[in-house]
């Protein structure tokens, strides 16, 4: 019987292609697991739980709010800490030394960085305990504001009904952060994820799951 | 007529070392509620890999502010 085809002795020997493992991880997801202190948008961490967490409950979406928020307060430490330099300059030594002792001077200088210093570590952990997490069971929103608020708002996946982010203003397109609202049935008060990064990348994987619950 | 030769710069000092004293016991207060803060954060939301950086900044931090207070009492 007639071959009708038959290979080339090259084309048998080719090597089979392979897809190196770079691209693989690309395409899986371009955020990475990990989250690290500065992560503000993480699919699937591994490093963080919570408490209350079950045994088959797995964290899916991880949301900070954006870093570009925390330049506000990083500009404002930076200038409280370059603004002696200035001062420096404008102050008559002779004058000052003559009335207080160096020793008070120096006193004052480390307090006063020092208050800087936790000025900053403040403000990030503030940024740093504002979370948002999706998880395969629930949707649960820390807020966290000036050390003395602090809210937690846990809702179960079937009670949530509908997702929509909004993006308003150049800024917020521009570095691609906006708010995600999370609207619950019943006497449950709706999510806001404040400045949320990746709005519609947020909402969309939300959405998903809310269908795989079958309640919309 | 003693009342009248008083030094007031002694006063001055005096009443700049209460002031010192006093900002950085408060300052010591604020601390002490960052630190119980970020304690019961920490134990609502847990990260293994930040955790002890944070923690051990905020300690760094109290150390300071407690030796700056002890220093306050001695040298000023």
């Amino acid at each position: 019987m007639a071959d009708i085809f038959v290979a080339s002795r090259e084309e048998k020997n080719a090597p089979v292609p392979k897809i190196s493992s770079d691209k693989i991880e690309a395409e899986k997801s371009t955020f990475d697991d990990k989250v690290h202190l500065f992560s503000s948008f993480s699919l699937n961490p591994t490093d963080v739980s919570f408490e209350n967490q079950e045994k088959d409950e797995k964290i899916l979406l991880f949301v900070r709010k954006s870093k570009i928020l925390n330049l506000k307060w990083i500009g404002v430490a930076i200038g409280l800490t370059v603004a002696p330099l200035f001062i420096i300059f404008l102050i008559d030594w002779t004058l000052l030394l003559g009335l207080v002792s160096f020793k008070y001077v120096f006193y004052f200088a480390a307090l006063y960085f020092l208050v800087v210093v936790a000025y900053a570590y403040v403000n990030f952990i503030t940024w740093y305990f504002n979370i948002a997490l999706i998880t395969n069971l629930r949707v649960i929103d820390v807020d966290f504001a000036g050390l003395i608020y602090k809210n937690i708002a846990i809702t179960k996946l079937s009670l949530v009904q509908d997702v929509s982010s909004t993006q308003v203003g150049v800024v917020r397109n521009m570095f691609n952060y906006g708010d995600i609202l999370v609207q619950t049935a019943g006497n449950v008060d709706n999510f806001i994820f404040e400045a949320a990064p990746n709005p519609e990348k947020a909402s969309r994987i939300i959405e998903n799951l809310i269908g795989k619950h079958g309640t919309v | 007529m003693e009342l009248f030769n008083f030094n007031y710069s002694n006063i001055l000092l005096f009443s700049t070392k209460i002031v010192f004293i006093v900002l950085n016991l408060l300052f010591l207060a604020f601390l002490l509620v960052v630190y119980r803060q970020f304690n019961n954060m920490n134990t609502i939301v847990h990260d293994m890999q930040d955790t002890p950086i944070l923690k051990s900044t905020i300690i760094t931090i109290l150390l300071i502010a407690i030796s700056l207070l002890l220093t306050s009492l001695v040298i000023l």
